[in-house]
């Protein structure tokens, strides 16, 4: 990072110098209950489900071994220094606490469920605010995401900002205008507006043709999602409050969500940081496109004649439990022979995008895709489809390797719409 | 919110899901939301069905290959 | 317990021997390496923490590199203790002495599927239920099927000769080995079949029965590197049908009538006892419905080619019928047949005296006795237990389980279990030596009734092991300490486990 961008960055709060002891007790304080219930379990139900676990086989690379870490540390058996790191091996992708007993059997009989995607984001928080230091390439992504308002996704190697002014380039060579601001608003997020732009292009041509006004906001900005993730919480939330102020200036009253990501933030972030009411209803793109295909305000036209499966988005199908949807949508495109992998199967795949593990650890999240890649060429088919701009770069670059196409729905909602002829 | 037996009561007739009296729970916070709830026994119903599948290729229900009743003693068809 | 010499701590200079000979990035020394690698399921003095924790932790990923490790451990003296799963209930993989962990994940390989003559053979870190996911497309099945069948591992089932919630019909870990490769405590590696060394013959009167002497030690005398299992064609069927009784006496009569009728599909006979059902009437939803009267209930599950389950299902029914029992439904049947993974212990099933929810560990006995002595036994463990909750308030009595324990039949003896809860947060060195007692009050027990301490967690912990001695009392013992001897000189492996420290009693033998 150089001094110039250093300059260029804002005052946000959270990457501090604060007494790790103290740090640790407040961390530990905080989360000693729920890390007994797993130590106390010792089910590891997570375990063959985790992404990370399946191509490390580390037994410290566990959502168990996260939690036994906090009593470890009440008793004085370790130290949060110590053991910090570990948590940068997850991809947050919401398996395990899915898979968990505690939640899946009981979860709902108590009304208490195992939490292991916060557990992961505080201590990285916690990491942060003790200035450990443990993550310079996190750090560095969050400090050019407040440099360019948008994650710095056209550059891994150096993580230089992007331009914040061309938020909006995938847009230039639409054949109609879209509008800024408005009651319908387009969310598009990072990885999709500065590099994966055919997916915004796909959407904004389904909802023009399906005869739906929508407008772009006056100035995106990253969801502040992925600074959650990597343990800035302030900066999260400083990126956030841009977000809906905009979308207040427009008026909007809805926003669609084409990223599983935002769609995450949106839904479980936001609503920690703002009160329900100052809030946007957010539809999830492929939802949408499922409901104009029920209500046949669209129509598939072009058949797509080829043999394909479908990765569910971790965030999705793990954390949110949608997974109808696309499925319904992959069986009414004609032409398309579609082999399922059923979404509970899918609690134990991922392909290691999320979480900023990408960034981090870059030779595990490869790992990670090269498996998903390889069970989908298991089938026998000639695509695997998915529904996540961010899973879809490392799975195109896995399945260039091991001759396998990646799709995009919604990009194939568009091609058999005609809409790309 | 009704009373099922001692300890156990009956919060949302729409899921049909008993829940541990919250009296009961003073030392662990209940913040699972309703939405999260529906969410946890769809999921459980998917993963067992899962489960059938995996050990056999064909689950039979007793009521289906015997006289016995589809459904016991104190459970309706909900 | 005999006092112990101390055992010599790993040096740097044995450390870095582990590094020269397996790579650096599979020997750990981190904190957290160690820490996720300090206990298993089974109740633990947490508040003792750091005391298991290992020194260093190795992760090897064949068969030469786990020699390497153990002719480094006998060169510097240094304990091994082999981790598989880490989901054992009974303390085998717990570092007693620190040393080396000796993590098998790493190893998970599938090594050779032959469909011919319906053998797997695998590397030991690999888990059931992957394996099984693996198997589909080719319609056979691996039918070994633990409560921990979606994560724990073959070798973990091997060392600890684990027993199977369908083994009545498909046999127990034991039965559905046909062969091994183990390295020796002292680093040579051996292929040991049934009865002689061809890998895929089942029963062969060539040699000695080594195999089974390499299953169930509680990795006390070598350390599994492969396996090839049996095949099974994947069941055309499953059927799971729970009875409920209004006395225990009535349940206990009807689990006799249904594991002595010769069905070959039955795949277990479960018998839970009245504590257990009022226990699943205050936690678990699909109980909570059932009336009062119903006091006992006998869970049982069939599985193979649909005619045959259907015939069966019928037989079944009748027996059931005519022993009192009464049909619990398809919904509670077949939903919690397919819950028996995840359903039999959750911490915040945990009660205070007061009824308020804690989350509380799981201590699970597994005993295997006789059908005539259940009833005796079942009064005894529940006398025992309910006098410690009253004295001192942090464990909960969760009930008991009677399971069918033989391969190919129902009948015979049974692996009964009662379910404690203990509430780990308030453990002290008091309260926890209160809970080895009680351990040791119900092994006594199980002896008094001519029972087996362990039917397949194994005997490992304190208020276990110090009653093999006891238990094989008739000369067994002798041999099991002249045999550990014979192969692990230093007592490096995994030591002081199943009280074999004794074996080496008399010389002076570190660690």
């Amino acid at each position: 990072m150089s001094d110039e961008i250093r300059a260029a960055m804002p005052e946000v709060s959270g990457n501090g110098h604060q007494d790790v002891r103290e740090v640790e007790s407040e961390f530990v304080r905080g989360h000693l209950l729920q890390a007994y219930g797993c130590f106390s379990s010792g089910h590891k139900f997570c375990r063959e489900v985790c992404p990370v676990y399946q191509v490390t086989r580390n037994e410290q690379h566990t959502p168990t071994a996260f939690h036994a870490n906090v009593v470890a540390m009440e008793k004085g058996a370790a130290r949060l220094e110590e053991v910090a790191d570990n948590y940068s091996y997850c991809t947050l992708c919401g398996g395990c606490e899915l898979r968990c007993p505690n939640t899946l059997f009981v979860g709902d009989f108590y009304r208490n469920r195992t939490r292991t995607v916060k557990l992961v984001q505080d201590m990285r928080a916690a990491a942060n605010k003790a200035g450990l230091g443990l993550w310079p390439r996190w750090q560095r992504w969050v400090e050019a995401t407040m440099v360019g308002k948008n994650e710095p996704v056209l550059d891994y190697e150096q993580i230089r900002p992007v331009d914040p002014n061309r938020v909006a380039d995938w847009a230039k060579d639409l054949p109609f205008e879209i509008p800024r601001g408005g009651e319908n608003i387009l969310f598009v997020d990072c990885e999709a507006a500065y590099y994966r732009t055919s997916l915004p292009k796909a959407v904004a041509k389904i909802l023009h043709a399906a005869g739906v006004p929508f407008g772009l906001m006056y100035e995106q900005w990253c969801c502040g999602g992925p600074s959650l993730e990597m343990g800035y919480p302030d900066h999260a939330r400083y990126l956030a409050e841009h977000n809906v102020a905009d979308w207040k200036k427009a008026g909007a009253k809805r926003v669609f969500v084409l990223d599983p990501h935002d769609y995450i933030s949106f839904v479980d972030m936001y609503p920690q940081f703002f009160p329900e009411e100052e809030l946007p209803e957010f539809v999830f793109m492929i939802d949408f496109v499922a409901e104009l295909l029920d209500q046949g305000k669209i129509q598939f036209v072009k058949p797509i004649e080829k043999t394909v499966t479908y990765h569910d988005p971790c965030r999705m199908n793990k954390r949110l439990g949608k997974w109808e949807a696309p499925r319904k949508i992959l069986r009414a495109i004609p032409g398309l022979t579609f082999i399922d992998v059923d979404h509970v199967t899918q609690w134990a795949y991922c392909s290691g995008a999320g979480g900023g593990f990408a960034v981090e650890h870059p030779d595990l999240a490869k790992k990670i895709a090269d498996l998903r890649i390889a069970r989908a060429k298991e089938l026998n088919v000639e695509a695997l489809v998915s529904a996540c701009p961010w899973s879809e770069r490392p799975l195109t670059s896995s399945g260039r390797e091991q001759q396998l196409e990646v799709l995009d729905l919604l990009e194939m909602v568009a091609e058999a719409m005609g809409l790309n002829d | 919110m009704k009373q099922v037996r001692k300890g156990v009561v009956l919060r949302r007739e729409d899921l049909h899901v008993f829940e541990v009296d919250p009296a009961l729970m003073t030392r662990v916070p209940q913040d699972v939301t309703d939405a999260e709830q529906t969410r946890i026994v769809r999921n459980r119903w998917e993963y067992l069905d899962w489960m059938h599948r995996h050990f056999a290729h064909n689950t039979l229900l007793l009521s289906a290959v015997t006289e016995a009743p589809a459904h016991g003693p104190g459970q309706s068809a909900h | 317990m005999a006092t112990l010499t101390v055992p010599n701590p790993v040096t740097d200079k044995a450390i870095a021997a582990l590094e020269q000979a397996i790579g650096k990035e599979k020997v750990l020394t981190d904190v957290g390496a160690r820490v996720a690698r300090t206990r298993v399921p089974a109740p633990f003095p947490v508040h003792r923490f750091a005391e298991h924790m290992p020194d260093v932790v190795v992760l090897p990923e064949s068969a030469e590199e786990v020699s390497a490790i153990l002719r480094i451990a006998n060169q510097y003296r240094v304990p091994v203790v082999p981790r598989a799963g880490g989901t054992g209930l009974a303390d085998g993989a717990v570092p007693l002495h620190k040393g080396i962990l000796l993590d098998i994940k790493k190893m998970n390989k599938i090594l050779e599927l032959d469909l011919v003559n319906r053998t797997v053979t695998v590397q030991p870190g690999l888990n059931m239920l992957k394996l099984n996911e693996y198997l589909a497309p080719y319609g056979v099945f691996y039918p070994d099927d633990p409560a921990s069948y979606p994560v724990s591992i073959i070798g973990g089932r091997i060392g600890t000769s684990g027993w199977s919630l369908i083994g009545s019909r498909y046999g127990h870990t034991r039965d559905l080995v046909i062969s091994l490769q183990v390295v020796l405590p002292t680093g040579e590696i051996v292929r040991l079949s049934d009865g002689g060394g061809a890998p895929k013959v089942r029963k062969a009167s060539t040699g000695y029965n080594l195999k089974q002497l390499f299953i169930g030690t509680q990795g006390t005398l070598g350390v599994v590197t492969e396996a090839t299992l049996e095949l099974f064609p994947k069941p055309e069927a499953e059927l799971a049908a729970f009875f409920g009784y209004e006395s225990f006496e009535a349940a206990y009569r009807s689990t006799g009538a249904l594991s002595t009728s010769g069905l070959g599909t039955l795949a277990a006979v479960i018998l839970f006892d009245e504590r257990k059902v009022e226990y699943l009437r205050r936690d678990d939803e699909a109980y909570i419905p059932l009336p009062e009267r119903i006091k006992a209930v006998v869970a049982t599950a069939l599985y193979g080619v649909e005619e045959e389950v259907r015939a069966a299902a019928n037989r079944l029914f009748k027996i059931a019928r005519e022993t009192d029992g009464e049909y619990l439904g398809d919904e509670l049947s077949a939903g919690d047949w397919a819950s028996r993974h995840d359903r039999y212990a959750t911490p915040l099933h945990g009660r205070l005296p007061d009824g308020t929810v804690v989350p509380m560990s799981w201590h699970c006995e597994d005993a295997a006795i006789i059908y005539s002595e259940l009833p005796a036994i079942k009064q005894k463990w529940h006398e025992i237990t309910d006098r410690y909750i009253q004295k001192y308030g942090i464990f909960d009595n969760w009930g008991m389980f009677f399971y069918s324990n033989n391969p190919y039949k129902g009948w015979g003896d049974y692996l009964v279990e009662i379910d404690i809860g203990i509430w780990e947060q308030a453990l002290n060195e008091e309260t926890w030596q209160a809970w080895v007692n009680l351990k040791r009050e119900i092994t006594r027990a199980t002896l008094e009734h001519q029972g087996s301490i362990s039917a397949c967690h194994g005997a490992c912990r304190e208020g276990d092991a110090e009653f093999i001695p006891v238990e094989m009392a008739e000369g067994g013992f002798e041999l099991m300490k002249r045999i550990k001897r014979l192969l692990d000189p230093n007592n490096i492996l995994n030591p002081s486990k199943n009280f074999l420290h004794l074996a080496y009693a008399d010389e002076e033998v570190t660690p």
